[in-house]
């Protein structure tokens, strides 16, 4: 029932891998450039800054879903019959959408954060018109329509195979011990699931948000658009992790030689996983005292509970593999293993974020940023960078050069650097999402600078030789 | 077969008649949540049973035009879009032609509902459903929140209760359909029967 079928990337994968290594590239650069506008080494603008960071906020959750996708829909596709059409369809939604957020900000000046928060959109004060905040918030409207045909199709082919939903998240292995789906069959129907959920939230709030921004006497309830924005942003940019994760149960084990076993905690773990996903968002509204009480509770309980089931065991079962497994190491499994310390350690303070008392000090800092730099840059992005690696090398574990692991050591020392000086900027209570820094926080920005410029070069030079091993076969052909 | 080609049809006439009755066309449609909540989906119920009377060559026939069910789900969605809308509410109450009109494509919606559901497969179904789903709870919210009564028929009270109604069933679709993912028996032959 579980046969793989070895096949190698092919068309949409390599299309999808492609554009996000070229977008994750551009998307550092801005951050570079944020950073060291905060430390006053350049002369942006803080219109512009602020039109930057909306731009990398939505390039950045949007590319991760891009990359996590082409890692699912590649595994994902060697046990179960995908059609290749919908990737196809996905991406030509999506690089619609994409055209209308980027005309949405760069042309029109939209500048509100990728979290679109209501009311703001609809208030531009000179800086936007309504008809570039309707740009973005179609532009990601689109973007979540391909995302739905690419799930829908997911379900299907999952369905198709298993029987249902039950079985491909071996409900049934739980009872009989016997023939459990593999790892990422599992992950694939959670993060179908929950994206399916997010997606449609996401189409109502964004529709209600248009309808607001022409009719502005049909207004939102505050709270409820919050929590309905971050339902969907925060389901959806978790999500890219739990696909992400996929090269970890499918390409490490061709280095350890040991199979990524399905044990019964896996399976509660990622059942579990799937209900805590859409009720932890709650902790970013922590701040919001209007919100109910058992909301903010729920909130922290589930903060501290959400990541740690799947986490554990992937961490676990990681070393576990790892140790004395004669493991060869190349950039791949280096990337791999790294991701992993990278996605622990990200969660570390997201939880203490998670808590209310620290919360109500810490989560307008930079604080926050730090947390889930940590987890997607040292987590996310180094899996997709991992995975992109993988299949311009053919699927086939590579030497490892002198160049590859200076470029590894500088990309993970300046990754983890520049997560720790957002960290440690929280810690000294300097604010997020502004453009201009006091005299006294620059230098934690020029730090930072330093660090995100050796992420940009490592980055750059990990991507350019990958998207070498990509092209070169199209070439050839 | 038989006897539901047959059954189907006839509660399906029996059903339109009694909803064609003045008193009760003018009950349901005293209240606005009874208007869109129920003589709207009863009206699709009807259309659904009446259209279990076609024969296989007409419905041969008619799935030319409707590959895969897209067509008569974009036309179903398109025909509730539009009964969502104050306006046309307003209109079917004051004039006995939009009325007619109502009922009529409300009937088609029901048909092509009834004519396209089992061809649709998961994937065309989860689009249609993904649309008009948070259709449902937009114009729900919408009726909950605007500031004025928006109906000139209904009292602010009606507007309400319906746009509530609306959030409500919006909910419960979602979470039936979701959990229909889980149940294999129903859905492994329809993928069968998608992938041919």
């Amino acid at each position: 029932m579980n046969m793989q079928k070895e096949m190698p990337a092919v068309g949409a994968v390599k299309v999808y891998a492609a554009i996000s290594g070229v977008v994750i590239l551009l998307m550092m650069v801005f951050g570079l450039v944020m950073r060291m506008t905060q430390g006053q080494m350049l002369p942006i603008e803080p219109n512009v800054f602020y039109q930057l960071m909306t731009a990398h906020g939505i390039g950045m959750v949007a590319i991760a879903g891009l990359g996590g996708s082409a890692v699912m829909w590649h595994f994902l596709g060697k046990y179960v019959n995908l059609r290749a059409g919908f990737a196809w369809a996905n991406l030509a939604f999506f690089l619609t959408g994409v055209v209308l957020v980027l005309g949405g900000i760069f042309l029109g000046g939209f500048a509100a954060a990728w979290t679109f928060l209501y009311p703001l959109p609809a208030n531009g004060m000179g800086q936007w018109g309504k008809h570039a905040a309707a740009a973005y918030m179609g532009g990601v409207l689109l973007v979540g329509v391909g995302m739905l045909l690419f799930y829908l199709e997911s379900a299907r082919a999952i369905i198709q195979k298993y029987g249902s939903f039950a079985r491909a998240l071996g409900w049934h292995f739980l009872k009989s011990g016997q023939d459990a789906p593999p790892a990422t069959v599992i992950a694939s129907t959670v993060v179908t699931l929950i994206n399916i959920i997010a997606i449609l939230i996401g189409a109502v709030i964004l529709t209600m948000m248009l309808v607001n921004l022409y009719v502005p006497e049909i207004a939102i309830h505050p709270l409820l658009a919050k929590n309905l924005i971050f339902l969907f942003g925060h389901v959806f940019i978790n999500s890219t992790i739990y696909m992400a994760v996929i090269a970890v149960y499918e390409i490490l084990p061709k280095y350890t030689g040991r199979p990524w076993n399905v044990y019964k905690p896996f399976v509660w773990a990622w059942s579990a996983t799937c209900l805590m996903v859409l009720t932890v968002y709650p902790h970013h509204l922590l701040m919001d005292y209007a919100q109910p009480l058992w909301m903010h509770i729920m909130g922290q309980i589930v903060s501290y509970t959400s990541s740690l089931p799947v986490l554990a065991l992937t961490l676990t079962a990681t070393l576990g593999s790892i140790y004395r497994s004669n493991i060869k190491w190349d950039l791949t499994s280096a990337l791999l293993v790294l991701s992993i310390f990278g996605w622990s350690a990200g969660v570390i303070p997201a939880v203490i974020d998670g808590t209310i008392a620290v919360n109500q000090v810490m989560h307008n800092t930079l604080w926050v940023p730090g947390h889930f730099h940590l987890y997607l840059l040292l987590g996310c992005v180094t899996m997709i960078l991992a995975f992109t690696n993988w299949i311009a090398n053919k699927e086939k574990a590579a030497g490892f050069s002198g160049l590859e692991k200076s470029m590894l050591w500088v990309f993970a020392i300046s990754a983890f650097a520049y997560a720790l000086m957002f960290l440690l900027s929280g810690q000294a209570s300097v604010p997020r999402r502004w453009a201009v820094h006091l005299p006294e926080w620059l230098a934690y920005s020029q730090i930072a600078s330093l660090f995100a410029a050796g992420v940009v070069i490592s980055a750059m030079a990990i991507i350019v030789r990958a998207m070498g091993g990509i092209i070169r076969p199209a070439r050839q052909a | 077969m038989n006897g539901t080609r047959k059954a189907g049809p006839r509660a399906g006439l029996i059903l339109l008649l009694v909803l064609a009755i003045p008193a009760v066309r003018s009950m349901m449609e005293g209240d606005m949540a009874l208007h869109m909540l129920l003589q709207f989906p009863l009206l699709l119920l009807a259309g659904w049973l009446l259209t279990q009377g076609l024969t296989e060559q007409t419905r041969a026939e008619l799935r030319k035009w409707n590959h895969a069910g897209i067509a008569g789900l974009l036309m179903a969605s398109l025909v509730l879009m539009f009964w969502m809308i104050p306006r046309a509410l307003d209109m079917a109450l004051s004039d006995s032609t939009v009325e007619l009109l109502k009922f009529i494509t409300l009937l088609m919606a029901g048909a092509t509902l009834e004519l396209s559901w089992q061809s649709a497969g998961l994937i065309v179904r989860g689009f249609f459903l993904g649309n008009v789903l948070p259709m449902m709870m937009v114009v729900g919210w919408l009726y909950v929140e605007a500031p004025v009564r928006i109906c000139s028929a209904y009292l602010t009270d009606d507007q309400l209760r319906a746009g509530s109604g609306l959030l409500a069933l919006a909910i419960a679709g979602s979470v039936v359909w979701l959990l229909a993912f889980f149940c294999p028996p129903i859905r492994s032959k329809e993928i069968h029967d998608e992938n041919q």
